[in-house]
């Protein structure tokens, strides 16, 4: 049973990762970036499980982790924001103005 | 009766907390400079605290609701200590030094805040004894440092470098913390000090191909934030984007991620039995002549430095991997190699982070007065700043690794441990790296001495003037901690040297 669920873990991490190279709009790239936190706090909450009881360590660290993953998207959604105030699109093919 | 090892924290969390208020206050009493002086007051007062632990160390505080002995827990070492020490000198200075600096921006209330939380981030990560721990002030330290670098977001360059350095490191952490997770399936507890004992077991049962998966995931992850070479391409946006004295601040950034890296490893897997020795040193050479040869090839004096700085991550990384590489290949009896290696490496920290915040706060003076940062319009401004100058030059001597001057020290470190064993081909060829890109090296950096000193003065800077002494005198004493560790070295070397025994114990 958990092996099922590691790998389905697996498979979400791989489909974030995708997101993540992929994609030109950015905050698709954030939505990416957030299915990669959730798939590993899921993770972790599978990895605590002992049979009948639960490892309050992965819980309280999945916990902590959410807000944290929290915390990284509404900072990325301000910073898209003035992307867009500066640039006009939220896409990384308008974010090459730094050379030299 | 509260725990030793908790007081800076408290100290820089809590002023953190209290610097709104102290704002408002100084607006109260007009004088709106008083919250830039309580945080530069609250950073020196935590930079004696901390350096005051070195007698008590090790200390360690534990959290035990997580049932049995292996909780949650601090873990302060002299090796600890050292790194937050380093790290707390420059936050001083930086906070002295953006007294002047950065009063030409709004909302320093929260510019402050960030620079303590930073601040506590740095000395959480240093001083944690576990992955939980690890991780939560790691994102601590991210967060405060990517708001930071977009700090002035009115202009493109700090949303564009902001951004990149925001996305890449997000996903580098998010790497290395799919690995904790991964190993935390595998061992069952993520305290440093009983991971290494269940994986140091004979019949731990778990094949050795997942655990080097788990290694590079951490590797890779933070990896990202030091700027190795594969994951270097958001420091120079992120350096062009930032202002001066937060770039100056990044090195150290670059240095405490390295150092998570060392402890979780060194402690963790026990390099005589992993080979991840090959996996540093590859990064670490890599990154040394990619970051070389990108510097080389750049006109902004900032995106110079930025490069310069993946090349000198590559020699901490490169040592680092000398050091756990030898240890794998002929045991115990090249631990006195090992020792020299490490001794390398943190010295060339100590090195690196004095030097190249100089450097940044220097090219923030000589912008000040000057509103450019291209190499061929600083031409001479040297002579027309002559402190600055003085200074600045000797930070490039040191980091071009001229003889007397520090740098040279270090990288003779790290040069004569690859050297020790030269029949080994993996050494063999690390050592004509290293000694290739110190050459690389100092070439770039005396060009750029003798540019921006000897040059005849280009007509951009011929108005400069040298500017306030509350700009010059931060630089000023990084140069002099420059010239004292040239003079005092054999203190410096053997307070690592004692200090490398800390780095395993505990945790």
């Amino acid at each position: 049973m958990y092996n099922i669920l590691i790998i389905f873990t697996f498979i979400l991490i791989s489909l974030s990762i995708y997101c993540i190279t992929t994609k030109k709009n950015i905050i698709k790239t954030v939505i990416g970036i957030e299915i990669f936190t959730s798939s590993i706090n899921l993770n972790f909450v599978i990895m605590g499980a002992r049979g009948d009881y639960v490892d309050a360590l992965a819980q309280s660290l999945s916990i902590i982790s959410i807000a944290i993953g929290a915390s990284v998207a509404a900072l990325a959604l301000a910073l898209i924001i003035n992307v867009y105030r500066h640039y006009g699109r939220v896409d990384w093919d308008e974010l090459r103005r730094l050379k030299w | 009766m509260v725990n030793e090892a908790l007081y800076p924290m408290m100290l820089l969390l809590g002023s953190a907390l209290a610097v709104p208020i102290v704002s408002k206050a100084g607006e109260f009493i007009n004088f709106p400079k008083l919250r830039d002086v309580f945080s530069f007051i609250v950073l020196l007062l935590t930079l004696i605290i901390t350096y005051l632990l070195i007698p008590s160390a090790p200390l360690s505080y534990r959290v035990e609701v997580f049932g049995g002995p292996y909780g949650v827990e601090l873990y302060v070492s002299v090796m600890s200590i050292y790194m937050a020490v380093i790290a707390l000198i420059m936050l001083s200075l930086v906070a002295f030094y953006s007294i002047k600096y950065m009063e030409v921006d709004n909302g320093l209330d929260k510019y402050y805040t960030l620079l303590l939380t930073l601040a506590a981030g740095m000395v959480g990560v240093v001083f944690s004894g576990d992955f939980f721990t690890l991780y939560v002030f790691w994102e601590l330290l991210c967060i405060s440092s990517y708001a930071l670098v977009s700090f002035r977001k009115y202009r493109w360059q700090a949303v564009e470098g902001g951004i990149k350095y925001l996305l890449m490191s997000t996903v580098g952490s998010l790497i290395a913390l799919y690995g904790i997770s991964l190993l935390y399936g595998v061992a069952g507890t993520l305290n440093f000090s009983a991971l290494s004992s269940i994986i140091s077991q004979a019949q731990f049962g778990v094949p050795d191909l997942s655990l080097y998966t788990i290694i590079v995931m951490i590797i890779i992850g933070f990896g990202v934030s030091s700027a190795i070479v594969p994951f270097h391409s958001w420091i120079p946006d992120a350096y062009v984007g930032a202002p001066n004295c937060v770039a100056s601040l990044s090195t150290v950034v670059l240095k405490i991620s390295a150092f998570s890296i060392i402890r979780s490893l060194m402690v963790v897997f026990s390099p005589f039995r992993f080979d991840y020795g090959l996996i540093l040193i590859c990064f670490g050479v890599l990154s040394l002549t990619i970051g070389n040869f990108m510097a080389i090839m750049q006109r902004d004096i900032r995106r110079l430095l930025a490069f310069s700085s993946v090349s000198n991550m590559g020699y901490i990384f490169t040592g680092v991997g000398v050091g756990s590489y030898v240890l794998f290949r002929f045991g115990s009896q090249a631990v006195f190699i090992f020792e020299i290696a490490m001794i390398g490496v943190f010295l060339h920290m100590l090195n690196h982070v004095f030097g190249k915040g100089l450097l940044f706060m220097a090219v923030g003076n000589f912008s000040q007065s000057t509103k450019n940062y291209f190499l061929n319009k600083l031409e001479g401004i040297g002579r027309k700043m002559p402190i600055t100058g003085l200074s600045a030059s000797i930070g490039l001597l040191s980091l071009a690794g001229v003889p007397p001057l520090s740098g040279f020290w270090s990288k003779l470190f790290l040069i004569s441990a690859a050297a020790s064993l030269i029949y080994d081909p993996v050494l063999a060829m690390t050592l004509a790296f290293l000694v290739f890109n110190s050459i690389f090296d100092a070439a770039y950096y005396i060009w750029v001495f003798q540019r921006i000193i000897f040059k005849p003065v280009s007509e951009k800077s011929q108005n400069a003037t040298e500017v306030s002494s509350l700009m010059w005198l931060p630089i000023l004493v990084l140069a002099s901690f420059l010239i004292i560790i040239t003079v005092r070295l054999d203190y410096f070397t053997a307070f690592v040297g004692a200090a490398l025994k800390s780095l395993f114990g505990g945790g």
